[in-house]
């Protein structure tokens, strides 16, 4: 968005919200538009977790109905006044959202949302028995109050909802651009890669249903309060598909998508009541008729064709090219002289540690005792001990299936090895999990690919920079000055790295849409940005070039000259390997077979036979 | 009282094991979660219906008849709704199909406007009783639990020995490969959204003699299949066919013994706690992840 659009866009907006309820006055349209200002809210909720974190969650109308009856009975039964009855039915709900949360820790896609569907007909039924125990049919729930001024007409509720909307929705805004934001894009995309950057699963899980309960459940106590009736069937299926086609159709991923879904979907009925016929009372299945369209042509929604239509987004699938001279590796260069990059290279050194260019005597940095790892009856790794002096480049090599990426993946802590310990400069990493060795300076990339493909290239490093930045969601919604410096460095820092690995170009770019060689260099730069003092290098040649390969040679040594950044390398190139590493062990079917300087594996019988087969024994029989 | 709650119970899982089969089997070959399911078996049950009370057709004919249509109409939403978004994500084309839920709803009360209204829906079985020993069962249910079965074991002998069964099994594993070994995945989704449409056909028609048949009958018969099918991880014909059982026998003895009132709410739990603990489903071994 270009700044003119964006004053354009910020006259507009206030204008708009200002003339709305002098336009309708008391008409029955500014009861639709309440309604779907109160929806804005619930419409956000569920986006958070279906567009944000990428998680089907069908049990958001649980949280809303919490909300609702959590701030009824406060009214009704106590004396708390309405707004601390609304923000407490927020709490209530928050804590119905973990609750929903914890099927998410151990599965997802579809098996989430029919776990997450469950707790909504729990609480219907509950609600339904909470009805026959009083013996009505739906609950009565007085207007609200703010001090001494009662919540009647519709134009006082549209300024309360207005003023309550916008205030949490700028503070979403707020810790969605910063760390918390990110690291839903990045569990969204991979979990695997997440982990990997030093973000806990169980963490931002619960916190984004979390918040994503407080935002539903304040809406759910408006709703309660405006309609002053509730009723256990409102809570049901039709409240979870309303609640997904909100921010489908408006376009998922976006708060103006959510907010204009919200209203689109809770105007449509009247609007709908003005045509001639019948048509009102199947609403759901215009609904589903206008999801059903807007998901086979344009998933993004109305955003997405608002976008299509003044030009700002390309044809889908149709890949742009990269001015490949911009990006070449041609002229690479060391960091710039007293750049937060180049102070940032002594990170991982200190005093009494060694240097790599003295020679003095090396210090284990990963020690890896014994470790062995099996699947089934597989023993993908057997009794396998590694010792990786600091500073080293230290190669793994060995046929297909010897199991080296699985002893990385054990390393990293993707596989709990079945037995044997893992250490890392004295720090027992064994029964750590992933997200907390990354913590302690292991980085790492991997063979296939793992980007935060939906994430731009510049995002996807400043996911890395997760376990840098202290803020929590708090902080970041009220842009605290710390948070705002800690943001701006963590840019910087992006930008320096980016520089270094000449991507600078390509910055803005979508990460899949690029071309694979600089995906894999996008990756680099993304596990370097998370300031790494090791680094786990998994196949990082597969697919390249030779010219390519012979920069990545470059750029590997002046990760551990420059940087001081340890090594442990998994590769089949040998040339790669040959040229690069100053130790190598070999695994051949899951056992350490040798170890040794490049010239002593390139000389032993056993891995020769590993490689070539029976060689040795062919040229003596000869 | 507990046989007679086992019977029940019998009788509900063979319904939620069918449409659970018919998510599965839907789900292996197009990879979609087809929360429509239950809507289409009730479109289905409705044509039923229609031929034998206004047509006045013999009961074996109308099913036929309903079988025919169903197929053609399970073939008809595969091709013009859902493969059109089959690009996009599991999870977007899950939410089309919650779309496609309303559209045949909206649909069905079109086409069939009394269906507001809770009718009796005839049995394919008399409504009488058997007694074993003190315990007095309906032949109804038996026979739903019956038809059940052998309806399973067709199906599974389907998978397992005809050459498309083997095509399907095979392009759930690996659609690629087997496309590369000449299994046109077009058709193989087009019969497997005939075959899932027929089954939910067979299951609604078993169900509607119990409930009324109105066009929001099937809401907790899918739910609770839904549960089903997640519990043999969307994959296990037997997972699916043991986790519907389970379902049934559980709603029944809970209402019998316990509560009717909190039947789906204990039903539910039980369904979370199970997931919770076998998230890849009951009889599935745990995956490795690839990393």
């Amino acid at each position: 968005m270009d700044t003119r659009f964006r004053l354009i866009w910020w006259t507009i907006v206030p204008l708009v919200v200002i003339a709305v309820p002098i336009v309708l006055r008391e008409n029955f349209l500014l009861h639709a538009v309440n309604i779907g200002g109160i929806f804005i809210l619930a419409s956000f909720g569920m986006d958070l977790l279906y567009g944000r974190a990428g998680m089907l969650s069908l049990g958001n109308a649980a949280m809303f109905a919490i909300g609702a009856y959590t701030s009824a009975a406060l009214v009704i039964y106590s004396p708390v006044p309405w707004p601390i009855a609304m923000l407490l039915a927020g709490a209530a709900a928050a804590v119905v959202g973990i609750i929903v949360a914890l099927p998410a820790l151990r599965m997802a896609g579809i098996y989430l949302g029919v776990a997450t569907y469950a707790f909504v007909l729990i609480v219907h039924q509950f609600a339904l028995q909470w009805d026959k125990a009083r013996a009505a049919n739906g609950l009565f729930v007085p207007k609200a109050t703010i001090g001494p001024l009662a919540v009647k007409s519709p134009t006082t509720w549209y300024w309360v909802w207005v003023v309550v909307v916008v205030t949490i929705l700028v503070l979403s805004r707020n810790f969605l651009r910063s760390r918390t934001g990110r690291s839903l894009a990045a569990i969204r995309d991979s979990e695997i890669a997440a982990r990997a950057m030093g973000i806990s699963l169980f963490t931002t899980k619960l916190l984004v249903f979390a918040t994503a309960g407080f935002v539903t459940g304040i809406a759910g106590s408006m709703y309660a309060h405006y309609l002053g009736f509730i009723y256990p069937d409102s809570f049901e299926l039709n409240m979870t598909l309303m609640l997904i086609a909100m921010p489908i159709i408006g376009g998922s991923g976006t708060i103006f998508g959510a907010t204009i879904g919200a209203l689109i979907v809770s105007l449509l009925p009247e609007v709908l009541r003005l045509l001639p016929g019948d048509l009102k009372d199947f609403k759901f299945a215009i609904y589903g008729m206008i999801i059903a369209l807007i998901l086979i042509f344009e998933p993004t929604g109305l955003v997405g064709i608002g976008r299509r239509f003044m030009g700002l987004l390309r044809p889908r699938g149709l890949l742009s090219t990269v001015d490949e001279q911009s990006t070449s590796l041609d002229n690479l260069q060391l960091p710039k002289a007293g750049g937060s990059l180049d102070k940032a290279r002594s990170f991982p050194r200190t005093e009494t540690e060694g240097s790599p260019s003295n020679g003095t005597e090396s210090l284990t940095a990963l020690k890896i005792t014994a470790v062995t790892q099996r699947f089934g009856g597989l023993v993908a790794v057997n009794q396998v001990s590694l010792d990786v002096p600091e500073y080293a480049i230290f190669g793994l090599i060995g046929p297909n299936g010897a199991g080296k990426s699985t002893l990385l993946n054990c390393v990293s802590g993707f596989y709990r090895p079945n037995s044997g310990s893992i250490s890392y400069r004295d720090i027992e990493l064994t029964t750590l999990p992933s997200h907390a060795r990354a913590r302690h300076g292991i980085g790492r990339t991997f063979q296939n690919l793992e980007l935060f493909s939906e994430a731009t290239v510049i995002d996807n490093l400043l996911i890395a920079q997760h376990t840098k930045l202290t803020s929590n969601i708090l902080t970041e919604a009220v842009l605290t000055k710390g948070v705002r410096k800690a943001e701006a460095s963590a840019r910087d820092y992006s930008m320096e790295i980016l520089e270094l690995l000449v991507l600078t170009g390509v910055k803005d770019r979508v990460a899949s849409e690029l071309p694979f060689a600089l995906q894999k260099r996008v990756e680099l730069g993304r596990a370097l940005a998370a300031r790494p003092s090791f680094l786990l290098l998994d196949e990082p040649a597969t697919g390249l070039t030779p010219t390519e390969i012979d920069h990545l040679a470059e750029l590997i040594r002046m990760l551990r000259d420059y940087f001081g950044i340890t090594i442990l390398l998994v590769e089949h190139n040998m040339r790669l390997v040959m040229r690069l590493c100053d130790h190598l062990a070999v695994l051949n079917f899951g056992l350490k077979i040798a170890e040794g300087t490049p010239s002593e594996i390139q000389e032993n019988e056993k891995v020769l036979e590993a490689y070539l087969g029976t060689k040795s024994s062919q040229t003596r029989n000869r | 009282m507990f046989l007679q709650l086992v019977v029940s119970g019998l009788a509900g899982g063979a319904v939620y094991s069918i449409v659970g089969l018919a998510l599965v089997v839907i789900y292996k070959a197009t990879n979609v979660m087809n929360f429509a399911q239950g809507e289409m078996a009730m479109f289905s049950t409705f044509i039923t219906y229609v031929l034998i009370t206004d047509a006045g057709l013999p009961y074996g004919v109308a099913v036929v008849l309903t079988l025919a249509i169903s197929a053609v109409a399970g073939v008809t939403l595969e091709r013009f709704i859902v493969r059109p978004a089959a690009r996009e994500s599991l999870l977007t084309v899950a939410v089309l199909t919650m779309g496609m839920f309303y559209i045949i709803n909206f649909f069905t009360l079109r086409v069939f406007p009394f269906g507001v209204i809770p009718r009796r829906f005839p049995s394919l079985f008399p409504r009488s009783t058997v007694s074993v020993g003190n315990a007095v069962l309906s032949i109804q249910k038996l026979g739903t639990f019956c038809a059940g079965l052998v309806l399973v074991l067709l199906l599974g002998a389907f998978y397992r020995y005809t050459k498309f069964g083997i095509a399907m099994r095979a392009s759930a594993d690996n659609s690629e490969a087997a496309s590369l070994m000449g299994v046109n995945l077009n058709r193989v989704a087009s019969v497997s959204w005939a075959l899932a449409a027929m089954l939910g056909a067979i299951a609604g028609i078993l169900v509607a003699p119990f409930l009324f048949l109105d066009v929001l009958f099937m809401k907790f018969t899918l739910i609770k299949s839904l549960c089903a099918a997640v519990m043999g991880g969307f994959t296990s014909l037997p997972g699916v066919v043991l986790g519907g059982l389970l379902v049934g026998l559980a709603e029944n003895l809970f209402g019998g013994y316990v509560s009717t009132d909190f039947k789906n709410a204990f039903v539910f739990s039980l369904i979370l706690i199970v997931l919770f603990l076998r998230p890849q489903g009951i009889m599935r071994r745990t995956q490795v992840i690839k990393v």
